[in-house]
């Protein structure tokens, strides 16, 4: 297990038959979850509904502050990202350099567009460390219809340093 | 700056499903789903941005296995009333040409100049015949 990065190698390995991109993963369920409705209820896509993925996640409430929206639940790898609970922040208060900032950086495109957009790059973490890393945020509605949060879903690899 | 959008074809209507920043992930996602049974069609669309000019670029990448065999299948239904119709007029052109030949056979001329002479003999002899009897009168 990496433990500076929090990610447990047995984690990522999927299950037979299961999609082995992470972020194709959670979109998949995206899309079993809501079925013919237009988005996924919250509860719908929880630590409990998938709790291997949502290791990787955060879900963020955009209910009230659309331009900058709060944390309501992470899962545990994610939050090893950040190196500190998250829960309660808005995302403006991210530290920079981490994965959790990269993950969400484009939720306002998400909730223009109103269906999952996946981004992927590179950046430099506080330790000098290249980190390339593939995201996804996708809507979710409490009532299936008017998008009231969002769930974002990142996974990462070191780049060697040669 | 490029993106790729996966459209399903749902309900009548074409609409975006997913937006990726990755070609080939998009492109595999899509070929992953149109192996399914879920969408009547799929397609992924390549939008590129021009930063000088503001201006976005469309274009189609791929199309599912569904969109491809319903283009094809409409492709030769279009050919074929396209041949159709191309056999049929010209069935008409050489029915019409037949009917043309045949009118001028069936014309003779000398039946014509005989029942124009005979309607002249007529005329004549009605002239004739009604001085005549004014004569008498």
């Amino acid at each position: 297990m990496n433990v500076r990065l929090g990610i447990a190698v047995a984690d990522t390995k999927p299950q037979s038959g299961t999609e082995r991109r992470m972020v194709l993963r959670l979109l998949e369920f995206w899309r079993e979850a809501k079925g013919d409705g237009a988005f996924p209820t919250p509860d719908q896509l929880n630590d409990a509904a998938m709790p291997e993925l949502f290791s990787y996640c955060v879900v963020l409430d955009v209910s009230q502050r659309p331009t900058d929206p709060v944390v309501i639940a992470i899962g545990r790898s994610m939050s090893s990202y950040a190196g500190a609970n998250l829960v309660g922040r808005s995302i403006s208060q991210f530290e920079p350099n981490t994965l959790p900032t990269y993950t969400v950086a484009y939720v306002a495109e998400v909730l223009r567009k109103r269906v999952p957009i996946s981004r992927g790059g590179s950046f430099v973490d506080s330790h000098g460390t290249t980190i390339l890393y593939r995201s996804m945020v996708a809507p979710l509605a409490r009532d299936g219809k008017t998008v009231t949060a969002l769930i974002a879903a990142a996974n990462c690899r070191e780049v060697a340093s040669s | 700056m490029r993106s790729y959008e996966i459209h399903t074809f749902q309900a009548g209507k074409w609409q975006i499903d997913s937006v990726f920043d990755d070609r080939e992930l998009a492109l595999f996602e899509a070929g992953r789903m149109d192996e399914g049974r879920r969408y009547a069609g799929i397609r992924v669309v390549e939008e590129e941005f021009d930063e000088l000019t503001e201006k976005t670029k469309m274009r189609t990448i791929f199309r599912g296995s569904k969109v491809e065999k319903a283009n094809a299948t409409a492709l030769e239904k279009s050919k074929e009333t396209r041949h159709k119709a191309r056999a049929s007029h010209a069935k008409m052109s050489q029915q019409a040409e037949a009917a043309r030949a045949g009118k001028a056979r069936n014309t003779n001329p000398y039946l014509l100049i005989g029942l124009f002479a005979a309607i002249t003999l007529l005329g004549i002899g009605a002239v004739i015949g009604l001085r005549s009897l004014y004569g008498i009168m």
